[in-house]
C-alpha cells in the first residue's frame, strides 16, 4: 500500500497569509455576536482568503460575495466558508486542525457544490496550507466521515476544476443577441446592491436583512419617472439561487400617464403592462437566475427609455 | 546552475508552452508554485509585511513570467528573489508614507481612511443586534414548540432548539455538541442542515425588519 498521506502532503500548497488577510478576516468576523462563532468564523475566513488568493494566481475568476457571506438574513448562521468559482460552481473551505485525522461532512446537496477544500492555517497565522479536496459526489454517496488521509490531492482539485470548465465552456459557446446588446450599455448590477454598493444613479430608499430597494428619476418626454427595483435573493425547491425583483414605476409628482409603458423581457417575448385612466404605478415581478441580463423599458408615445441590470 | 534552477526552468518553459487560463497552464503553475514555496530558498523577512510582499511578487510574476523572464539573463530563483526583496521594500516605504500622512493629517484634524476600511461595508451589526436579540430569545423560549418537536429520529435530545442554542448560542463545536445530545457528529450536522437551517431561516425571514419606507403592497 503507497504512503497516501505523505503524497496528500507532498502535493500540498503552502501560501502566505498576508496581514491584510488577518484585517479583513477580523473586520468580517467582528459583525458576529458570540465570541467562539468569531473565532472560528475568523479562520473560516483566512481560509477562504487564501483559496481565493490561489485560484486567481492560476488563473480563474473568483466570487467571495456569495449571499451566505453578505446577506445578514443568512450570516445569523452561516459558517461563511464557500468561495464560488464562476461558471464552474461553488467550493466550501474547511479548516483543519493539527493533527486532526478525519472531518466530519454535513449531506446537505448543494446543485452547485465542486467539493471540499481542506485548508490547514499554521498558529502563526501567517501562512496556510491547502491540504486536499474532496469532491460534492463523494461526500453524498459514502459515508459522512472521511479520514484526511483518503483526501484527494489538490493535483485532483485542479484536474478536476479543469473538466467542469471544458463542460461549462461547451454550453456557453452561443453568445445570444441579449448578451451583444449588453456589452455595449451601461448595467447595473443587482447583485451589489444585496452587498450594500450602489452606484450613484441609484438612491437607496429601503434595507432590510434581505431585500435591498434602490430607486432612479428616469426623463421621458418631458416628465420625469420614478423607477424602483426591490432585489432579494432565494433558492427554489431544486436549490437553483434565484433572484427576486419588483420593478414599480410611478411618475414623479402625479400619476402614471395614460398609454404609458413598461415593457421587460419574458423568454424569448416580451412582457408589457401599460397604464390605464387610473394608474398610480405599474408593478411587474420578476424571477432570475443569478447572472441572468434584462432590461426595463418605459415608453410614452414615441419616446423610449431602457435600464439594463444584471442580477 | 543547480538542480532546483534547471527543474524551474523546465517548469516555466512547459507552462509558457501553453495558453494562459487552459488546463495545461494552470497544472504547470501550480507546480511551479508548489515547487518554489515548498523549496525553502525564498528570501525570508522576519516583519507583517512579507507575507503582502510575497503574495505580491507572486502574483506579479505568474502574469508575466512567459513575457518577462529571460533565462538567458540569471536563474528564476534570482530574479524572484530580487523581485521579491523590492517589492518588500516598496511595502515597507507605502506603510511608512501612510503612516506619515495620517499623522499630518490627524494634525490637521483630518481623517484619512486606511484603504483597507474602504472595503464594501456589510450592514452595520448594530441594526442586526435587535434582530440577534430577539432570535436567541426565540431560540431559548422556542414558544410554538416548533424547535423542539424538529429532532433526529430515537433522540428527543437532538433536537433544533438544543442545537441552535449550542452551536449559535454557544458556539460548540459539532463534535462537543454530539457528545452532549447524545448523537453522532455527521448524524447532527445533517439534521442541523437539512432540518434545522430551513427553520430558523423562516423565522428570520418573517421577523425581520430594520429601516426605511414600509414596503409597497405586493
Amino acid at each position: 500500500m503507497t504512503d497516501k498521506p505523505n503524497v496528500l502532503w507532498e502535493l500540498a500548497i503552502p501560501f502566505p497569509i498576508t496581514a491584510s488577510f488577518r484585517h479583513q478576516a477580523r473586520a468580517y468576523a467582528s459583525q458576529y455576536f458570540v465570541p467562539e462563532v468569531q473565532t472560528r468564523i475568523y479562520f473560516n475566513t483566512l481560509a477562504v482568503l487564501v483559496a481565493d488568493a490561489y485560484f486567481r494566481l492560476l488563473g480563474f475568476k473568483t466570487n467571495l460575495t456569495k449571499p451566505e457571506r453578505w446577506n445578514a438574513l443568512h450570516r445569523l448562521w452561516s459558517e461563511a466558508n464557500e468561495l464560488e468559482l464562476p461558471g464552474l460552481g461553488s467550493l466550501e473551505c474547511w479548516v483543519i486542525a493539527p493533527g486532526q485525522q478525519s472531518v466530519t461532512l454535513p449531506t446537505e446537496h448543494w446543485s452547485d457544490r465542486i467539493g471540499y477544500l481542506f485548508v490547514a492555517i499554521a498558529s502563526s497565522e501567517t501562512s496556510a496550507t491547502l491540504v486536499g479536496f474532496l469532491p460534492a459526489i463523494d461526500a453524498e454517496t459514502a459515508e459522512t466521515e472521511a479520514a484526511i488521509a483518503d483526501l484527494q490531492s489538490i493535483d485532483d482539485l485542479i484536474d478536476e476544476l479543469a473538466q467542469q470548465e471544458a463542460s461549462s465552456l461547451a454550453k456557453t459557446a452561443q453568445t445570444n443577441d441579449l448578451t451583444r446588446e449588453f456589452s455595449e450599455k451601461q448595467i447595473t448590477y443587482l447583485r451589489n446592491w444585496l452587498n450594500n454598493v450602489y452606484a450613484t444613479d441609484w438612491q437607496l430608499s429601503m434595507r432590510d436583512l434581505s431585500t435591498s430597494t434602490c430607486k432612479k428619476k428616469i426623463q421621458l418626454a418631458g416628465q420625469v419617472f420614478e423607477m424602483q427595483l426591490s432585489v432579494s435573493q432565494t433558492v427554489s425547491p431544486n436549490q437553483d439561487e434565484l433572484m427576486l425583483v419588483r420593478v414599480v414605476v410611478q411618475g414623479e409628482n402625479a400619476s402614471l400617464p395614460k398609454g404609458m409603458q413598461v415593457s421587460v423581457p419574458d423568454e424569448s417575448n416580451i412582457y408589457t403592462e401599460t397604464a390605464n385612466e387610473a394608474a398610480d404605478l405599474i408593478s411587474i415581478p420578476l424571477e432570475l437566475a443569478l447572472g441572468e441580463e434584462f432590461w426595463v423599458e418605459l415608453r410614452l408615445g414615441e419616446s423610449v427609455s431602457r435600464e439594463y441590470f444584471i442580477a | 546552475m543547480d538542480e532546483l534552477t534547471l527543474y524551474l526552468q523546465s517548469l516555466i518553459q512547459e507552462a509558457c508552452s501553453h495558453l494562459p487560463a487552459t488546463p495545461q497552464r494552470r497544472k504547470a503553475i501550480n507546480l511551479l508554485l508548489r515547487v518554489l514555496l515548498k523549496s525553502g530558498r525564498l528570501e525570508t523577512k522576519r516583519d507583517d509585511l512579507y507575507e503582502d510582499a510575497l503574495y505580491k511578487t507572486m502574483f506579479n510574476l505568474t502574469e508575466t513570467l512567459c513575457d518577462k523572464y529571460d533565462p538567458s539573463r540569471g536563474s528564476f530563483l534570482a530574479w524572484f528573489n530580487t523581485c521579491l526583496r523590492n517589492q518588500h521594500r516598496d511595502e515597507l516605504r507605502a506603510a511608512q508614507r501612510h503612516r506619515d500622512r495620517k499623522q499630518s493629517a490627524w494634525q490637521g484634524h483630518e481623517v484619512e481612511l486606511d484603504p483597507l476600511d474602504q472595503v464594501a461595508s456589510p450592514i452595520d451589526a448594530n441594526l442586526l443586534l435587535d434582530t440577534w436579540k430577539s432570535f436567541v430569545q426565540w431560540i431559548k423560549d422556542d414558544p410554538d414548540h416548533r424547535l423542539k418537536a424538529c429532532h433526529i429520529e430515537n433522540n428527543p435530545e437532538a433536537n433544533c432548539q438544543s442545537l441552535a442554542y449550542l452551536r449559535l448560542v454557544v458556539g460548540k463545536e459539532w463534535q462537543e455538541i454530539a457528545a452532549e445530545v447524545g448523537s453522532t457528529r455527521g448524524a447532527i450536522s445533517s439534521h442541523w442542515s437539512r432540518k434545522c437551517q430551513p427553520l430558523l431561516q423562516e423565522w428570520l425571514t418573517q421577523n425581520q425588519r430594520l429601516f426605511g419606507e414600509e414596503s409597497y403592497d405586493r
